[in-house]
């Protein structure tokens, strides 16, 4: 599975997918709960931070153009040290894997099949995650292709749809939430979206090389941050701040506002379909870099043989990961240090025990060996 | 063998997981739901759910009886209540198409929150429907009148809510997220429209097809205003008038002039626009309604000369002179008699001096009881209708 080769394009539409991911419907009740009619700013703010984020991360992977980070992190720590610093990443995948199915089957037991176990829902979506892993990147990569013109078509009709919904006195006043409030909202744009991408730390050296590569990867970025500002933007201008923080999917409610002449309405639907394709997208690359992660770690000759008990611990987990979505909701909040945790400072300390290892011996260090 | 292993895999597999989910309702098995009516019973509250029977509704099958049917039930909670209804109910009341809400005045001078959170919190309920306060009358009665026209009561509320508002300025169609910004946005006081019925003979005689007029109508009347979530009173549709133009709700309506002769003439606004602004005049707030009308001469029954610009001119500025006494009837009501802020003038205070609504905010009704308010509107008369002056004026003598 190493030698699977994903195009530029693809990686392309994979960060796009992977930044819209969960937060397509939850972003903008935790940014307005922290900076109420000031979110859009935040969202701006975390897209301006979060894209050097992302770009922070393309160098850093390119220290070792052909290793993951958890192979790069053994080659630079040893292998004591540097398993430890893998399997603290692979314990994040999961975590990320679990929590996110989690969000998926809150979401759905709270809308739609009210009564359903939980965990039929999990299932499900395992099931579909151990089929694409067993199909390999290529095919991941391939499936986001297809669907990515037929989700940026619902997404961009979602937008004009609610156009006449919107009121643009909600976002008055301007700035007087306060710097301090405005910031720290920032950081779940910035976070949830951007510094999760250290996924891509695993999946960066799976793709084919070009000359493109890191303008391919710097737009699917810009395109996803833009899509995350404008759904930030739309829900407040449409839902407006005071309401939208006691709502749990607010864009879903901002959905189900579209009415176009008594006659176009009750289409919140198609937003439900294009939330759950990039969240399992989310879902996918993270459980390719837990899966990826392991066979390098355990040196496995492919991932076959753990696919499906991973993907079991992965079900169990996302049951076992919150009591109730009022926990996860809590939660959420830490999860932020986390995220920073592994998207910029262990990367940023590894990169400099590569600066002192390279001045101090070692000169063939990013010679690939393996 | 191994091939047909597979085949049998992905059948039964599809077969379980792709034939749809097991708490799957069929449409004969739901009662959908149209219209709610919530009273207060000692400590219970009591829900009147109006359900569609789908038989009459449709047009082949339908006729002779009532299109929907009343079931009642009692519950210390509004949720228990409404599960209590399938003691009653054959069918589990399904909300996702409830078009009305009806409040009985008693619920709604406790508060309305509490009511609405079950109808928000629950998933199937969409946020469009709309929140009326029946007047005088239990709720109940609302949803046990027939309709002639529309076969449905609570449609017939619904839009006869949506159709008024938008041709005649008393009336205001209030949908339940409307409501619910009103009540978390500071600033602002929330309204409800109000609706009674007419008519002594007992409701149920109402179902009979039979009359032409019905005995038993719905009226559309005065418009309740609240205090936070509590009803403080009511408005008169003259006041009420003035609340819609200054809050720009006002579509298109009809409104009358008196001419120097005590005949009157009707006026048809085409369209009206409000914007409100706030300055201030030694760092007190002064907000300013500016109102811009366009409108037809509709009906002249006095004796004017209609044909000559001067008239027009006449007519325009006494019309601007009506439309702000109307507002500043219905601002004076609010400021002296309930001292409460409908308007969302501190809204605006809000949104443009914030700094200046910190200091206001704490007994913000207060100082909207001392608010000065500037009246500014500009009518435009643009055409009289098919003929000009009246037949009163070119009747032979």
């Amino acid at each position: 599975m190493a030698n699977g080769k994903i195009s530029t394009k693809q990686l392309a539409v994979l960060v796009i997918y992977f930044i819209i991911g969960d937060m397509l419907l939850v972003l903008p009740s935790l940014i307005v709960s922290a900076a109420k009619q000031d979110a859009w700013l935040s969202g701006m703010l975390g897209f301006i931070v979060g894209w050097p984020v992302a770009w922070f991360l393309y160098k850093f992977s390119r220290l070792y153009p052909k290793l993951t980070i958890v192979q790069y992190s053994r080659r630079l720590l040893g292998k004591w040290l540097g398993g430890l610093v893998a399997i603290f990443y692979l314990y994040y995948y999961l975590t990320n894997v679990s929590v996110i199915l989690r969000e998926v089957g809150d979401f759905i037991t709270t809308q739609f099949l009210t009564e359903t176990p939980i965990m039929v829902i999990h299932l499900l979506m395992v099931i579909l995650i151990i089929w694409s892993m067993k199909s390999g990147i290529e095919t991941i990569a391939r499936t986001g292709e297809t669907f990515f013109p037929w989700n940026a078509l619902l997404f961009i009709a979602l937008i004009i749809l609610l156009l006449p919904q919107v009121q643009m006195d909600r976002i008055q006043p301007i700035m007087t939430e306060g710097l301090r409030n405005i910031n720290y909202a920032s950081l779940y744009s910035s976070t949830f979206t951007f510094c999760e991408m250290n996924v891509f730390l695993m999946i960066l050296p799976q793709v084919a090389n070009s000359k493109h590569t890191e303008r391919d990867y710097l737009i699917g970025a810009f395109l996803g941050g833009m899509a995350i500002c404008s759904i930030v933007m739309l829900t407040l201008v449409v839902i407006g701040p005071n309401l939208i923080p006691s709502l749990i999917y607010p864009t879903y409610s901002a959905a189900q506002k579209i009415n176009i002449g008594n006659f176009l309405q009750r289409v919140e639907a198609i937003l439900a379909i294009n939330w759950i394709i990039s969240t399992y997208f989310k879902i996918i690359l993270n459980f390719y870099a837990l899966m990826l992660g392991l066979t390098q770690l355990l040196k496995l000759r492919d991932t076959r043989s753990m696919t499906v008990p991973v993907g079991l611990i992965a079900f169990g987990l996302a049951f076992a990961v919150t009591p109730n979505t009022v926990h996860f909701n809590y939660m959420i909040n830490y999860y932020i240090y986390w995220d920073i945790t592994c998207a910029i400072v262990l990367p940023l300390l590894l990169y400099a025990i590569h600066l002192i290892r390279k001045k101090y011996g070692h000169p063939n260090l990013q010679q690939d060996r393996l | 063998m191994k091939r047909i292993g597979q085949m049998i895999v992905v059948c039964v597999l599809s077969l379980s997981l792709m034939t749809g989910c097991w708490n799957r309702r069929e449409l004969d098995e739901l009662g959908i739901l149209s219209g709610v009516a919530i009273d207060r019973a000692g400590k219970d509250y009591q829900v009147a759910a109006q359900v569609i029977i789908p038989d009459q509704v449709n047009s082949r099958t339908g006729g002779g009886k009532a299109p929907v049917t009343l079931y009642k039930a009692k519950g210390a909670t509004l949720f228990e209540a409404f599960r209590n209804l399938t003691t009653t109910s054959p069918r589990k009341i399904y909300t996702a198409h409830i078009q009305t809400l009806v409040l009985s005045e008693e619920v709604a001078h406790e508060g309305v929150a509490k009511v609405l959170d079950l109808l928000v919190r629950n998933q199937e309920t969409r946020m469009n429907y709309v929140v009326m306060v029946a007047k005088q009358v239990p709720a109940e009665q609302i949803m046990n009148v027939l309709t002639p026209l529309e076969k449905v009561p609570a449609d017939s509320l619904f839009n006869s809510l949506e159709t008024s508002s938008n041709i005649w300025s008393p009336v205001s169609k209030i949908t339940v997220d409307m409501l619910m910004d009103q009540l978390t946005t500071e600033g602002i006081h929330p309204v409800l429209p109000g609706v009674t019925t007419t008519g002594n003979a007992p409701a149920s005689q109402a179902a009979t097809k039979e009359e032409i007029d019905v005995p038993v109508k719905l009226v559309l009347s005065e418009l309740a205003v609240f205090k936070g979530d509590k009803l403080a009173g009511w408005l008169s549709p003259s006041e009420a008038r003035g609340y819609n133009y200054i809050t720009d709700k006002v579509k298109s309506s009809v409104g009358h002039l008196k001419c120097p002769d005590g005949k009157l003439l009707a006026i048809e606004i085409i369209r009206t626009k409000t914007k409100l602004k706030c300055m201030l005049v030694n760092g007190e707030p002064v907000i300013e309604v500016l109102v811009e009308t366009d409108s037809n001469i509709g009906e002249e029954t006095c004796n004017l000369d209609i044909s000559s610009p001067v008239t027009i001119k006449e007519l325009e500025q006494n019309a601007e002179i009506r439309a702000n006494t109307l507002m500043k009837k219905s601002v004076d009501t609010m400021q002296q008699k309930y001292k409460i802020d409908i308007f969302g003038f501190g809204n605006l205070i809000y949104k443009t001096h914030p700094k200046l609504w910190k200091t206001l905010e704490k007994d913000w009704d207060e100082h909207f009881s001392k608010l000065q308010v500037i009246y500014k509107t500009k009518m435009h008369i643009r055409n009289t209708g098919m003929t000009s002056n009246s037949l009163t004026r070119i009747m032979k003598e």
